[in-house]
This record gives structure tokens, sequence and C-alpha cells, in this order.
């Protein structure tokens, strides 16, 4: 298939904002696509090149891209980015550059969809001295045979902005009207092989019979399930009568993928951290008692004289490192609480009540006391016995408590009310930063005020929230300035343009109904609290989620 | 593989012209020689490289090998060879480098990690020209650093009677004109001319020194081609055109 064919995709997608219209040009195009293709262009539609679950990555930056794209429109990579900052847009820049390019080349290649992903884990997989060189080389590559049109959307998938307003909801809607099969068996699917091309192709072939066969692989991350805000532990009993409690450890979640004697770590991001957590590894080796299993716990890092939990910050250092682990691992040694299981011996656990999974768990962990072992619970149905739970959880240092479902399957990836946390200060909100101001005075020569964007659930379109400039240490400026330097696109006016890869916790005081920004919300008083770099930017909260708490703080008036 | 070159100075001038270009080529050995056949990232550019066997003084090769060069690296170290030095060029022990000994009072031996080149074979593009002119790549390498001086981009154009090489820019225009007597050889069978990047083509007549004679295949707003002539080895460089803006 010519990849062109996927850009008059795009380019329909980008001409409608109606969603069913939006499904229905997926759909269609999904049902001509070629089986051999199949695995790959249902990522490509929502601007991803690699399944979540993939460790591959292309790590291209504006910079490096608009280098290739000099190289091959003849221009300067300094002319690059004026055209940019003149289209505002990366994509349309390029498209404007590649019409005009008066050098031609030697032989009119027609880009295939299979010859653009080839290329892309080419870029992906270079790796050592010189791959900055190497990435450039393929790119120009690429670029050198693509039509304007088909260089605008190579472009914005490199940078991960597509934007043609196609989220996984839109997918998945799209690939159950494709294939005749029902939304629910595909979300279904797609929750447990965490793959569009693997659901995608099954669907065509073996329809939800095949869909409903899929199973867990040991090795291929699951997204987590994500809790809610517990509006307060009262009106949760109410609703769920008898409920268990756990501890909310303030560390970093940990799913365990155990075959044999091997055994795989993978952060909250679904990266495989196996190699920065060997302690951990190694004894989950030892205490999981099964052949096959997926687990889920938090790691904890704590204080071994204090007992107290250490910052956050230390823990996402251990999860970073990759040289001197051993070093680390005894300047900061990590605690494993396990909390919940996903798999087991063949069996897709997700469907069992956290009851029972907790049992399984159980029945399959030899806990070694302070290293290894289940997350401490108590079930119980009354508020009294909740509420001390909970001010003994924080008296420890802890982050809160956890409110759980005893009835409720895992539903992966998604925040439903099957699990609830609840922690003494305002909720906050995770955001991407898609823009900063250069710093002037003091503050001159650093980027020092963040553009903040939610994610739209239904389109993947990051829409603006805010700014947030305060409550930034020295250390943080020079932190930021650094990190997002190598993302800027564009510069208008002392404004910069990023590349959305950076997530920050943000806490405020209020959310507002704004016309300023295009999510129609803006946060009042907001603070950086920390990077979050656990967290993507598809794992940023969502315009919805701030609607919903809008709406409560409404209510709570 | 063993193969001893007596004079260096074609392949370092060839591989000087090359490097700049393409930085990373599948150098093909075989019992005719060493060639090899690349495009350049932006595929603009497209060489043919051949050194015959006969153009060294020893050849010593029994297998066809494709070896995954550096070339950016290869030519820094044959620009460490002075002329009156020769090369040896061999694999290394374990295969895994190309070994490049350089021996004239002493004995230096360079060895450069072959690296991994994708296999996909080059298609040359068949091009009819309708004009033919052979002269000295000394002329074309001044005039091409004559039309420098006001523009990036040289037009080559051919008459009856002349082969022209011309440029013009905000600040000036420049015109260098090779009769048809002063050429080597000249067959012309219609007018034409094209239009090139000169950044290419400064890369391209560093080769000059290896040949007494270039031969520039042109023709009408279609890719250029450059033939280095000399005994024993063949240069030839496939330049596409520029539009012309105005």
């Amino acid at each position: 298939m010519e990849y062109a064919r996927l850009v008059s995709v795009y380019e329909n997608l980008e001409a409608t904002t109606s969603k069913l219209e939006k499904t229905k040009i997926v759909a269609e195009f999904l049902k001509s696509v070629p089986d051999d293709l199949l695995d790959i262009t249902p990522s490509l539609l929502i601007g991803e090149v690699f399944p979540e679950w993939s460790e591959m990555e292309l790590g291209v930056g504006p910079s490096l891209l608009y280098e290739a794209v000099a190289f091959v429109s003849g221009v300067s990579a300094g002319e690059v980015k004026n055209v940019v900052a003149k289209a505002g847009d990366v994509g349309e820049a390029v498209e404007q550059l590649l019409a005009k390019k008066v050098q031609l080349t030697l032989f009119a290649r027609k880009l295939s969809v299979r010859q653009v992903y080839e290329a892309f884990k080419k870029i992906a997989q270079v790796s050592g001295k010189g791959s900055q060189d190497k990435k450039i080389r393929i790119l120009t590559d690429l670029l050198a045979s693509a039509s304007p049109k088909e260089g605008k959307y190579i472009v914005r998938t490199v940078l991960g902005e597509l934007r043609v307003g196609v989220a996984e909801g839109l997918l998945r809607d799209a690939i159950a009207q494709a294939f005749n099969v029902s939304v629910a068996v595909v979300e279904r699917a797609y929750m447990v092989a965490n793959d569009f091309g693997i659901v995608a192709k099954v669907a065509k072939r073996e329809g939800e019979e095949g869909l409903s066969k899929i199973k867990m692989e040991v090795g291929r991350p699951i997204k987590p399930m994500l809790a809610q805000i517990a509006p307060s532990i009262e009106k949760v009993f109410q609703e769920l009568g008898k409920a268990a409690l756990e501890i909310k450890y303030d560390g970093a979640r940990v799913q365990i993928h155990k075959r044999g004697g091997d055994v795989k770590i993978f952060s909250r991001r679904l990266e495989n951290v196996t190699n920065a957590l060997p302690d951990i590894a190694k004894r989950a080796a030892r205490a999981i008692k099964a052949r096959e299993a997926i687990v889920e716990g938090e790691a904890v890092a704590v204080d071994p004289k204090t007992r107290r939990p250490r910052a956050f910050q230390d823990i996402l250092r251990r999860f970073r490192r990759k040289y001197d682990v051993e070093k680390m691992i005894a300047e900061i040694p990590f605690e494993t609480y396990l909390f919940d299981i996903l798999y087991l011996e063949g069996e897709v656990m997700i469907d069992l009540p956290f009851e029972k999974r907790r049992e399984a768990l159980r029945g399959i962990i030899q806990e070694e006391k302070g290293k290894f072992e289940l997350a401490e619970q108590l079930v119980t149905s009354n508020v009294k016995e909740a509420h001390e739970f909970y001010s003994r959880a924080l008296a420890q240092g802890h982050e809160g408590m956890m409110i759980k479902n005893l009835k409720a399957p895992y539903i992966p990836g998604a925040r439903v009310g099957y699990m609830y946390k609840i922690k003494p200060v305002m909720e906050t909100l995770d955001l991407v930063i898609t823009g900063a101001l250069w710093g002037t005075g003091k503050r001159a020569g650093w980027l020092s005020s963040y553009i903040l964007a939610a994610r739209d659930e239904d389109t993947g379109e990051l829409l603006t929230v805010g700014r947030v400039g305060t409550g930034i240490t020295e250390e943080q400026l020079e932190e930021f300035t650094r990190r997002l330097k190598p993302l800027i696109e564009y510069e208008e006016a002392g404004e910069v343009r990023l590349k959305p890869s950076v997530v920050v916790e943000v806490a405020y005081q209020e959310i507002q109904r704004s016309p300023n920004y295009n999510s129609g919300f803006a946060l009042r008083f907001p603070r950086v609290v920390r990077i979050r770099d656990d967290k993507s930017p598809d794992e940023a909260d969502t315009v919805q989620r701030i609607r919903e708490l809008y709406e409560q703080q409404r209510a709570g008036k | 593989m063993k193969a001893t070159l007596a004079d260096p100075k074609i392949l370092k001038s060839s591989i000087d012209a090359i490097s700049n270009m393409i930085d990373e080529a599948g150098v093909i050995v075989s019992q005719e020689g060493i060639a090899l056949r690349a495009m350049d990232p932006a595929h603009v550019a497209l060489v043919d490289f051949k050194l015959e066997k006969e153009a060294f003084e020893e050849y010593d090769v029994n297998e066809t090998l494709t070896l995954g060069i550096d070339l950016d690296r290869l030519n820094t170290i044959l620009k460490r060879a002075g002329s009156s030095d020769r090369i040896e060029l061999s694999t290394s022990d374990d295969g895994g480098s190309l070994r490049i000994t350089i021996r004239n009072s002493a004995t230096r031996r360079f060895d450069l990690p072959l690296i991994d080149v994708g296999e996909e074979e080059l298609r040359v593009p068949q091009l009819e020209f309708p004009a033919k002119v052979e002269i000295d790549p000394k002329i074309l390498s001044e005039g091409i650093k004559d039309a420098e001086i006001f523009s990036d981009h040289v037009t080559l154009r051919c008459d009856a009677e002349n082969l022209y090489i011309s440029a013009r820019g905000d600040l000036g225009n420049v015109e260098v004109k090779v009769s048809r007597e002063e050429a080597v050889s000249f067959e012309v069978s219609e007018p034409c001319r094209s239009m090139f990047s000169i950044e290419y083509l400064k890369d391209m007549i560093k080769a000059g020194d290896i040949a007494t004679t270039v031969r520039i295949n042109l023709g009408n707003d279609i890719p250029v081609k450059l033939d280095f002539l000399a005994p024993g080895v063949s240069l030839s460089f496939l330049l596409a055109p520029r539009v012309e803006s105005e």
C-alpha cells in the first residue's frame, strides 16, 4: 500500500471534526488495509509508530529533524526554523519547503507504508556513537522520496504530533465497525493485548471469537488500572458497603512478569526497567511461586533508619539508573508491596473479583518481610475502622489510602470506580508542557514560564489549561531549561513551542471556566509540584477529567 | 584479500571526492578489482567507482567481498599518505576491519572497523545524453569556481559550437566558454542546458587530478554525468538538476 493512501486518510480525518465521520473514515480505511500491514497501520492512525508496550522509540527531536529537512529542501536549518515559526506548525512548514524544492532527485520512488515504517524502525534501532548522524541520514533518505504532503505527515509522526483527531477510543470503535464486531469485545481484547495491530488483525481474521481468545503474554506489559479520587471515605463506603483498604504508598508502580526463572519489570509507563531493578527481579524470581505470572505492586524506598518513605525523586533516580546500579541499590533500597495479579499459569485473572485475585496472589507469594510482601490490607465495612487505617497510614508517612471494591474486575488502563484513592492534599493534575516563555531580568536565558495542556480523550489533542511560572526553584529552572530546550519546535516573540514530552504534576487552588484557553478551563494559582518522569504525554490528565473536577468543585461549594 | 597500490593518488583523490557526499558505502572487492556504487542520502548524486586490478601493483583476491566502509574515516586515513607512499589494503585477521598499511621509511598500519551497510541494489537511471563533451578537468573546475563568485548554482549549456559554464546572481554574472576546438572531443546532436548545485559539483571535481580528461554528458533538464577517464580506473558521477526558478 502506498503511503500516499494513508496520507489521504489523514487529510480526510483532518477535514472533519465529527467523531462519527472520523470513525467511518478509519473503519473504511482499515477494511482496505492488506493483512500484512494490519499490524502496523492502526498505530500509525493515532500517530504512534510502535505499540505502547514496545521498547522501541524514535528519539528524534526538532533540531535533528530540521537538519534532515534542511538537507532535503536545500535551505539552512535556520531557514527551516523560520518557516516553521511562520507556519505555526512543523508539518505545514515541511509541506511548504518540500513544495518549493529546487533540487530534483535522481529517482522518483513512491513511498509505501511499509517503507516508511521500516525507516522509522531503523531510526529507533540506531544506537551508539554517531547515532544522531545516522538518524538524520535515514530521515533525509525518507524525506527525499516524500511528496510535500507525505513529508508533512512523516514529520508530524516523528514528532508525535499527528493532529488528525484520532485517539484510542475512536480507533477502537473504528476497528469494531470495520470488522463487524462489538466495541466491548474490541475494548477488552485491546486491554489484554495492549496492541491495536494485534487486535485489528484478529478482528479481521477471526472475529469476536478470536478476539475473546486473545490472552495476555508474559513479557508484554498491560496498562495499569487507575484509581479514582474518593469524594470522601463515607461516600465510598455508602457505595460499596464492604471494601478492602490498603496503604497508598508513595512509590512507583511496578508490573512484574515472571516466566520460569525469567523476570521482567515494567514501570507505569510500560517501560522495561528490569536492568535498573535487579534487586526486585531477584526477589520476585524467588518469591513468586508460579511458573508464569503477572503481578502488580508498588516499589517503595524506605529509609532504613527512620522507616519513613523517601522522596519520590529518589525512586525515579533508581528507575532511570543505567550504570552503577549496585551502588544505587545500597543507597536507595527498595521494598516491594504487591496488591494484584493479572495472569497466572495461562489463565487471565482480570475478570475475577478483586477478593479472588488477592486470594490467588496470596497463594503464590512467599513473602520476604520488609523486602517483598503483600500490601497491608484490611477488609471492613466499618467507616470508623477505615478512618483509623487512614490516620495510621498518614502517621507512617505514606501518601494516603486505597479503597478497593472487592467484587470488581481489573480494567487495564481505565480510571473507574472500582478503586479509590484518598489523600490529604488537594488533588493535583498531571499536565503536559507544550510551550514556554523565555525569562527576563534575573531569569533571562532560562525558560521560566510553562504552558500547560491536558489531553482531549476523544481526539488525543492537547488543549491548553494555563501557564505556570511560580513555585519553581532555581535548580528546577535549570533542569526545566535543560530538558525543554532540545524540544523546541519554533519560537515566536519570546514564546517557544515544544514537542510534547515533559509531564509535570501541578497543584492549583481552583479550576475556572475560561475563554482564554482552548480547553475552556483555566487553573487558578497553578504551582509545579514535580516532573512526572514516570508519565508520558498520553498519560496526562484529560480535559474530561478537569471538567469532572470542576463540577465536583462546584457541587462542593 | 591483499591489494597494493604503488601510486596512492588515484585512490586518495577519488575517495576525497566521494566521501563528502556519501558517508558510508558497501565496497565490493572481487577478482576484477574494487568497486563502489552509492547514492547520497538526499538522492541527488550517485557515484560509480571502479579501480581495475590492473591499477594495482599487486592484487590478490580470490573471492567477492562486500566491505561496509565509513568513507569519511577512510578519507582521513588516506590523507595521511604521501604521494611517494605505497598503500596496501587488506582485511584484518579477524575479518572485522579494513587494514590500510602505508609503507615508506616506516610501516604504518591502520585498522578501520567495517560497518553494517544495507544491501539495497542501486539502479542507475538509463539516460540518453544529446551532448558529450570531453575537456581538461581543470577547465571545469576553474569554471565552477568562477561561477561560485555569483551563485550557488551553475548552468551547463551546449550549442553546436561551444560549451558554456555560466552563473548569474544578484551581484553579477559570469560565463565561461569552451569552444569545439578547445575541447578534447565534442559531440553535440542538439543544443541543451541544465542547472546544477555548485556544492555537489565542487566535491566531484576534486577527482579532476586523477584524470587528464573529464567527459561531460549533458541534456535538457536531466542529470549530468561526469566521467573521469584514466587508465585502470573509472569514476562517474551522476547529478540531478535543479529547477530553474526564473
